[in-house]
């Protein structure tokens, strides 16, 4: 594994990835209940929690695409969650982009912290493509579909219901109720 | 080269070190049951889960053996700071002090100066430290600061990597790939200081994966308070810039870009010549322009090691009042990073550099010769060892140089990490590097007026024989990060310097040429100084919720220079001392408050600056945006709230110079 992006750390950053590699542990997260676990298995459930329109789904490869635009924060974790799952009587397949058009092809697109900048673009982008967008913080009241809140030591969501619909995505009325509602319209 | 105590010194550090960090260790954690699978106990109950461990920071900082900080993006767009070393504020042990509108004084660890010597500046890879004056001219070191990635900001030598000059310090600063800086923005804003900056940018991306990104800025900006009303020090410039990224296989990345900067620095400088009336105040701007050219190859090998093949071109033109110079660089550098066996992670490099300057200048200002080009060769090998798999390991690796001024050196390190669990770490080194002469040191002449009667003038010559000015660092750091929302941070260091600058009084002479005669007193460089400084740095961040976050930074600083026996150097002690604040201090917080506004306060304390003459003061930055409906963002931003003006660097006299409080609106606009 080496190190994206360039700079002074990457010496030494590139080091340690080497090193990790060489023995599996230090890279690893630690025992226990880690944010982007719990953020990773939330991406599970919203799997089963949507419906994609007919004719989204590419029915050659019989997957659903879980995309990670930008930095990935997850490592292993999102790989290892979804190892082995099947939803819809598909299998769940982890992809990372850099690039947004090529990104589009996802069912369900995680955009790291580290594309708020350019959130506007990509979303205009994604246009109404069917395609459940999930974020941190501020995503859903900027446009995005799904925010994971952190609040203290629990791990919540808010849902921008307008952003779902205009996506084409039908979501369950369970996973409605246990998030928080916003809207991007309002001011 | 390394005097035999110091070298005992650092065997008896890492000996030390080494002990403590191996002792004790807890060894490789027990096996435990596989973790539930959370996948099939319900969407409900996993709401219910406590955050009970830590995701580690993507940028792995906990995995570092030096002292770094990185500052991300989104804390560059929410600082409402407008320029590089503005944004440096942020980091602990780096002081920033703004001198005037367009320049600062910024030092790490000490040794604060306009020139900012001792530090290396680096931008997406291209050096802009400059050979001339041995330092860096802020004020033509900008990018669009909404395209940056991040800037790392390492304290303490750099020099096993980077080289000679990042002694003190190493600042990189890395712009995004244009495959992900896409879209497009107008940005203007409008204020008392920031009278008026507009920028825009746009990207796109070709249906092959080629993602092309180009740029246009321009700011205007007024000059600061004046004591004796003089406000010369307004400045305006004019940037633009374009990348390219492409990746042509899957292994490969190409990178090429450019930039070019045109605009102007006012100035105010008294000149001395050897005719009466012997000087005279010359008020005018400085006119300064350049560019860049940059190309990045990188490829991935199958088997997981990788390689880079670097270049670029950088001109500077800069034209002040008393003398001018141009310079063309061209620098090519190679890197390879493997393993060798199990336990060795090995990246060795070299380069090559070449950079011509062409100065002129006027009777007492001069650079003999008045142009010159140099050479500079180097490699560099690192292997990181592990000792204890994933526990204990050692990074020991030397850079080898080679330039036209001290001909051949070698600056080694040896770094020791230990993570005995995966959220905490112990780290320290030692290490040797070096500050090459420059041209000021070995070409320069200076002359200034000392008493008008006789004439006798004072005149500053660098010599032939100055050598390089040499550190031998001691560092010592521990992070912990204890809760997934808490991060702790903290630095030690004893640096032990010799050999550093000094004026050195030679014996009073009369010339005849240039005409009239005059007398002279001749100070001549030296390296007939030594000091040791020691500090502290902590850094903390907290992060309750996802909408609200706090960082705290404290750092100390204890400067002691002494002259060397054989030295008369009795200025340079106090001056030096006196131009670092022993304690700095910051909080911030930074909160998303309801209704799409963000509000981000900090507060900063910088200690007194004796040789300055600049008291301690404390002072507040406040921004707020609010993020608007069809991607537009507005925002108010203030510098230095808390008093309408206040010194930061050579206060104390009638005409001194004062940062005034700023005020500025702001509109973006992104589509």
């Amino acid at each position: 594994m080496v190190t994206r992006g360039q700079g002074a750390l990457r010496t030494l950053m590139v080091l340690g990835c080497l090193m990790s590699s060489l023995c599996p542990a230090a890279g690893e997260e630690p025992e226990g209940l880690s944010e982007n676990k719990i953020k990773a298995v939330y991406l599970y459930y919203f799997a089963t929690f949507m419906d994609w329109p007919p004719g989204s789904l590419d029915n050659d490869s019989h997957e659903i695409v879980i995309g990670i635009l930008g930095e990935d924060p997850f490592g292993s974790i999102l790989d290892d969650t979804v190892r082995g799952k099947m939803v819809q009587r598909r299998s769940l397949t982890v992809k990372r982009f850099q690039s947004v058009q090529e990104a589009r092809q996802s069912q369900i697109l995680f955009i790291s912290p580290s594309e708020q900048d350019q959130l506007v673009h990509i979303l205009k982008v994604l246009g109404d493509a069917p395609v459940l967008t999930v974020g941190d913080g501020r995503f859903a009241a900027l446009g995005g579909q799904i925010a994971f809140q952190r609040e203290e030591k629990r791990v919540r969501f808010e849902i921008n219901a307008e952003a779902v619909k205009r996506a084409g995505l039908k979501m369950s009325a369970q996973l409605l109720k246990l998030g928080r509602i916003v809207g991007d319209s309002s001011p | 080269m390394c005097i035999p105590g110091s070298v005992k010194r650092a065997i008896l550090f890492i000996g030390v070190m080494a002990g403590v960090l191996a002792g004790g260790w807890p060894g490789a954690s027990a096996q435990t049951s596989p973790p539930p699978d959370l996948t099939t106990v319900g969407l409900e109950a996993v709401m219910d889960m406590e955050v009970s461990s830590v995701s580690k920071k993507p940028e792995r900082l906990v995995d570092t053996p030096a002292a770094v900080t990185v500052i991300t993006a989104a804390e560059i767009r929410r600082s409402g700071a407008q320029s590089l070393p503005e944004l440096l504020r942020l980091v602990p042990g780096v002081q920033v002090a703004r001198i005037n509108s367009n320049e600062w004084a910024v030092g790490v660890r000490g040794f604060t100066s306009a020139l900012s010597r001792s530090l290396l500046v680096l931008i997406d890879g291209r050096s802009v430290y400059s050979p001339l004056f041995a330092g860096v001219y802020w004020d033509t070191q900008d990018v669009l600061l909404e395209d940056i990635e991040r800037i790392e900001v390492i304290r303490g030598p750099g020099s096993t990597v980077w080289g000679a000059n990042a002694v003190n310090g190493v600042i990189n600063v890395i712009t995004r790939s244009a495959q992900r800086s896409q879209g497009n923005f107008i940005s203007m804003s409008g204020g008392n200081e920031e009278r008026l900056r507009v920028a825009a940018r746009s990207g796109y991306e070709t249906s092959s994966g080629i993602g092309i990104r180009s740029y246009l800025k321009y700011f205007d900006r007024s000059a600061e308070y004046h004591g004796d009303g003089d406000e010369f020090d307004g400045w305006h410039m004019t940037r633009a810039g374009v990348r390219a990224d492409a990746d042509p296989k899957e292994r490969d990345h190409l990178t090429l870009q450019a930039s070019a900067y045109d605009g102007a620095v006012g100035d105010r400088s008294t000149l001395s010549d050897y005719s009466a009336p012997y000087t005279r105040t010359v008020r005018e701007d400085s006119d300064l322009w350049g560019g860049d050219l940059m190309g990045q190859w990188r490829h991935r090998t199958e088997r997981g090691s990788s390689f880079e093949l670097d270049f670029y071109y950088d001109l500077t033109h800069r034209a002040q009042p008393g003398f001018s110079e141009d310079r063309n660089t061209i620098d090519f550098e190679f890197r390879h990073q493997g393993r060798l066996g199990q336990r060795n992670a090995i990246i060795w490099g070299a380069g090559y550099r070449r950079t011509a300057g062409n100065t002129d200048s006027t009777s007492t200002i001069q650079f003999v010769p008045e142009d010159r080009t140099d050479d500079l060769v180097s490699a560099f090998v690192l292997d990181q060892m592990e000792i204890v798999p994933s526990r204990l390991t050692l990074t020991v690796g030397s850079k080898f140089e080679h330039n036209d001024y001290s001909g051949f050196d070698y600056q080694p390190s040896l770094r020791l990490l230990a993570t005995p669990t995966p959220t905490q770490s112990l780290w320290c080194g030692v290490s040797k590097a070096l500050r090459v002469p420059s041209r000021i040191e070995e070409d320069f002449s200076a002359t200034g007026l000392l008493e008008p009667s006789t004439p006798t003038f004072i005149r500053v010559l660098g010599t032939k024989d100055f050598e390089p000015e040499r550190l031998i660092a001691y560092e010592l750091g521990y992070r912990v990060q204890p809760k997934s929302w808490l991060f702790v941070d903290l630095a030690l260091f004893y640096n032990d310097y010799a050999h550093l600058l000094s004026l050195e009084p030679g014996t009073p002479f009369f010339e005849t040429t240039p005409a009239p005669p005059h007398a002279v007193v001749p100070l001549f460089l030296g390296n007939g100084m030594k000091a040791q400084t020691r500090g502290a740095e902590l850094a903390v961040e907290w992060k309750p919720r996802e909408t609200l976050r706090f960082t705290g930074a404290y750092a100390y600083l204890d400067l002691d220079l002494t002259p060397d026996d054989d030295s008369q150097d009795t200025s340079t002690e106090p001056s030096t001392e006196g131009s670092s604040p022993r304690h700095t201090a910051s909080l911030r917080s930074s909160i998303d408050l309801p209704r799409k506004i963000d509000l981000d306060v900090t507060l900063r304390r910088v200690g007194s600056l004796p040789s300055q003459s600049v008291d301690a003061y404390t002072e507040m930055d406040l921004v707020i945006r609010h993020f608007l409906p069809g991607g537009l963002e507005a925002s108010l931003a203030g510098n230095n709230l808390l008093s309408s003006r206040h010194a930061e660097f050579a206060g104390g006299r009638p005409g001194s110079i004062e940062i005034r409080r700023s005020l500025y609106a702001q509109v973006v606009w992104r589509w």
